[in-house]
């Protein structure tokens, strides 16, 4: 399995990854951008099976690369995880094409429930 | 005379990451008590001494600007000071977003407002981070005074703080022009309980 | 489990302040003992009633958006108090001599239950602690008075040039000698308050302050008489070399220029002068004050950035 993390905080990119570890046994690659252009290019590149993506980014933030990447794939598993957990940020985000939301901190809880609501637990 | 306070790179960038959760939950907090969307920006931190901060709020009063800065004071382990700091025009402002019409505000009005949101920023974002670190704090009732000139600013953060922390962001509500600053001040002690607990979370990860 | 029941209530009607515990809408589901006692209201008469109602002055805009912030955040909150000081006008009868008609309260309000959405409001009486405060307040006030100097800038104050001038009189009448009176006014200053800022105008009020501690003798006196206004009480000095001084101070201030963080600024300042005159002032300094203040705004009013004789 790959998985594609992007938030410009380097702590939060850690937090995902190692509650990540901590869940699935089974290996797995894990790619990190620290911005949505990054984004775009690493899924590209890469063709990751699900991507947790912040929202607050610089040059181009979390709406705008799940629209990218959506728009080229859309079959894209985009899971948003962000702090701001306002209502209309939450509809945006689906508008986008997000599969998902996980208010941070990202811990191995809702991170397993997550992967279970969208099947990907193996 | 004063140690410096300092934080290794990983300590900021995890402090960075939970004064964002934490300022989540404070903005997610005004959303649904005044219905209106707010952000607080990617928060900036320094450590300074008690006299940059000193210069840094007194360099607000130029440009003509007068202010209003509001002060909640943080107990236990991680005791310190929250400062929010905004500028008349933008409390007035924010007074509309409570929807206090442009009539009906008077001095007295615009502080209530500023103190309310004072302490829905400070104490949320506060607790969050504390819940985070896995320790409890209290807060004292916020207070405010309007700044004019020089006069009017009673420092005396210089005889409790040595360094000092300074977490600010920006508070910007959508589609008003309201620029406010949050600024976090601890205690030398709890700045060092900080650290502590920051290792201990960091370790965690 | 009875304990537990028991201790709350106990607590609930026990304790030394007023405990309310409201719904989200403002009625009154709980009304304890305290309040009974000191709003002369009982529990059922008040239950399901709504808090405002009961009580019109208060603002319930306020009371109705503290009680969401409330059970939003799950933190208790302090409610601000308006200049009464109380949530509930509770009058105070008291044998001693309080200048508060009205309890002076504090009021804490604390999330009860998040899912009911109730919430409890906690009263305090505060009155000894304000009247304390009211006390040292005032006695801060007359210290300031009885001091003798300006804060901002280190000049005498008008209480003390008042004082002074009283024993000038009475120096001259003795010593059949003369003083002088020069009541200057920094021109356009509102003008440059709103241009470059408060900060900058107080800048340049020290500024002047410090010129005349410079340009004056150890035995005259410089004070502050207000925001702009200062005076200069000279001794021995017949109106015509107070005149020269003036002038003196006039030139220097119009060469100065005050540097900010962001500007550099000059500025000009008028000049009313008097000599003080037994005959015409009537042995009272008010009114050679008065005739200084006279030609201060002749200058004013006739270009500015002068000095003028009083007549």
């Amino acid at each position: 399995m790959k998985y594609l993390v992007i938030d410009d905080s380097k702590m939060a990119r850690r937090m995902t990854i190692k509650s990540l570890q901590n869940i699935i046994s089974q290996e797995f690659e894990v790619f990190e951008a620290t911005n949505g252009q990054e984004a775009v290019e690493l899924y590209n590149t890469h063709q990751p099976d699900l991507c947790f993506m912040d929202l607050t980014m610089p040059i181009m933030n979390g709406f705008e690369a799940t629209q990218a990447i959506c728009d080229a794939d859309e079959h894209a598993n985009i899971v948003v995880v962000s702090a701001d957990i306002q209502e209309h940020a939450i509809e945006k985000a689906k508008n986008a094409g997000a599969i998902g939301f996980i208010k941070k901190p990202v811990n191995e809880d809702n991170l397993k429930t997550m992967l279970e609501k969208l099947d990907l637990l193996s | 005379m004063s140690d410096e306070i300092i934080l290794t790179g990983d300590e900021k960038d995890c402090l960075q990451e939970l004064m964002n959760i934490s300022y989540g939950s404070a903005t997610a907090a005004i959303s649904k008590i005044i219905d209106r969307f707010a952000t607080l920006s990617i928060p900036a931190i320094k450590t300074i001494s008690a006299e940059d901060l000193t210069k840094h709020l007194l360099l607000k009063l130029k440009d003509n600007k007068t202010f209003f800065i509001s002060n909640q004071l943080i107990n236990g382990s991680l005791s310190g000071q929250n400062l929010f700091i905004i500028d008349s025009l933008s409390a007035k402002n924010l007074a509309n977003e409570f929807g206090l019409d442009e009539n009906e505000q008077n001095q007295e009005d615009i502080e209530d407002i500023v103190l309310e949101i004072t302490n829905i920023l400070s104490s949320t974002a506060s607790s969050k981070l504390a819940t985070l670190l896995n320790t409890k704090i209290g807060f004292s009732s916020p207070t405010i005074n309007y700044i004019n000139s020089k006069k009017d600013f009673d420092c005396d953060f210089e005889c409790n703080y040595e360094s000092i922390i300074v977490i600010s962001t920006n508070l910007q509500f959508e589609n008003q022009n309201i620029n406010a600053e949050l600024v976090f001040m601890k205690h030398k002690k709890s700045f060092e309980y900080l650290k502590q607990q920051l290792n201990e979370f960091l370790d965690e990860y | 489990m009875n304990t537990n029941n028991q201790l709350n209530n106990i607590i609930f009607n026990a304790v030394d302040n007023g405990i309310i515990i409201l719904e989200k809408d403002l009625s009154i589901i709980g009304w304890n003992n305290w309040l009974e006692l000191f709003t002369g209201k009982s529990e059922k008469e008040v239950l399901t009633q709504n808090l405002c109602e009961l009580y019109p002055y208060i603002n319930k805009q306020k009371l109705l958006r503290r009680i969401k912030t409330v059970l939003v955040t799950n933190h208790s909150t302090f409610y601000t108090m308006d200049q009464n000081n109380f949530l509930i006008d509770i009058p105070y009868n008291n044998i001693t001599n309080s200048q508060f008609t009205s309890m002076q309260q504090n009021v804490t309000i604390v999330p009860l239950d998040i899912e009911k959405e109730q919430v409890c409001i906690f009263i305090y009486d505060n009155t000894s602690l304000s009247e304390t405060n009211a006390k040292l307040n005032d006695l801060n006030k007359e210290l300031q008075e009885l001091s003798h100097k300006d804060y901002l800038t280190g000049l005498y104050n008008r209480r003390f040039f008042a004082e002074e001038s009283t024993r000038a009189i009475a120096m001259s009448l003795r010593n059949n000698s003369e003083f002088s009176i020069v009541m200057m006014d920094i021109d356009n200053f509102k003008s440059i308050n709103d241009t470059y800022g408060h900060s900058a105008g107080d800048t340049i009020i020290v500024a002047v302050a410090n010129k005349l501690q410079e340009l004056i003798r150890k035995s005259d006196i410089a004070a502050r008489f207000g925001g702009e206004e200062f005076v200069l009480l000279l001794h021995e000095i017949s109106s015509q070399n107070a005149m020269k001084v003036a002038e003196n101070v006039r030139s220097m201030v119009q060469e100065l220029e005050i540097e900010t963080e962001s500007y550099k600024i000059k500025f000009t300042i008028s000049f009313g002068v008097a000599q003080f005159d037994t005959f015409k002032d009537d042995n009272n300094i008010e009114h050679t004050i008065a005739r200084a203040d006279k030609a201060l705004y002749e200058a004013k009013n006739s270009g500015k950035n002068k000095v003028i004789l009083a007549k």
